[in-house]
């Protein structure tokens, strides 16, 4: 696997981490490329109100390969906005694509029903890799998901 | 009037250059004199060492993401860096919705 997919959860976690919590993010940096999209860092900069806070948020974003939009998604998106019963809108249609067509599955706990059942999408949950109780654990659990078709 | 900014700065021949944003803030206010504090990559590290990361776990993610060990630094520094207060109330916000901008 070439790398992974962050959802907006997963980097949050990260930043309000305890003091005595390892986010599953930390153990994700120092094991697989980690990815998230223009998207995702879009809506944690929307929860700073400064410059000192856009600062502190940027200190996560800083570490991840943020994919911007491109035209090459865009039939993806339309394939998956035009998909009979598809429910999570255009959000979800442009991260669905920009993961399906980069070939990185999506970590994420809290978005896991509106991405769930789209074809070619690969998603993990967050909670599972949580689990895992080290290092090694975490690399066999990332490389057991299916390379993308 | 007490002003306080952070960032992260490269000191090249004795010289600290401040952002642009920073210069043109002092400069409205017609603010000349700083007091300036220091503090050094290896003093967040010591930072870090706090949390559980140690000079492995840097060199990894520096590796993993193909970044410069320093920036690996600041990254991980950024763990638990809005662990409290209201960033911390937007950000958590933000975990639920599918979107949306985080409330005032």
């Amino acid at each position: 696997m070439k790398g992974v997919l962050l959802e907006t959860d997963v980097i949050v976690e990260y930043l309000t981490a305890a003091p005595d919590e390892v986010p599953l993010m930390r153990r994700l940096l120092g094991t697989i490329s980690c990815c998230t999209t223009f998207l995702q860092a879009a809506e944690i900069y929307s929860a700073a109100r400064d410059d000192g806070e856009r600062r502190t948020v940027e200190q996560a974003l800083f570490g991840l390969k943020i994919l911007g939009a491109s035209s090459r998604y865009a039939k993806t998106i339309a394939l998956l906005l035009s998909s009979e019963g598809r429910m999570g809108g255009h959000r979800t249609a442009i991260v669905a694509a920009m993961a399906i067509e980069s070939g990185l599955p999506v970590i994420t706990d809290d978005h896991l029903q509106e991405f769930g059942g789209i074809s070619g999408l690969r998603l993990i949950e967050a909670s599972t890799l949580r689990r895992t109780p080290d290092h090694a654990a975490l690399a066999d659990a990332l490389a057991t998901i299916e390379p993308a078709g | 009037m007490s002003l306080r900014y952070e960032f992260f700065a490269d000191a090249r021949d004795g010289r600290i250059e401040l952002p642009p944003e920073i210069a043109a803030r002092l400069r409205l206010k017609g603010i000349v004199r700083l007091a300036v504090t220091v503090s050094t990559v290896a003093e967040e590290e010591a930072r870090l060492a706090h949390r559980g990361i140690d000079t492995a776990m840097i060199d990894r993610v520096a590796a993993v993401q193909s970044l410069d060990r320093d920036v690996a630094t600041v990254v991980l520094g950024g763990e638990g860096a809005a662990a409290s207060g209201e960033l911390a109330a937007r950000l958590l916000a933000l975990g639920k919705s599918s979107g949306g901008a985080a409330a005032t």
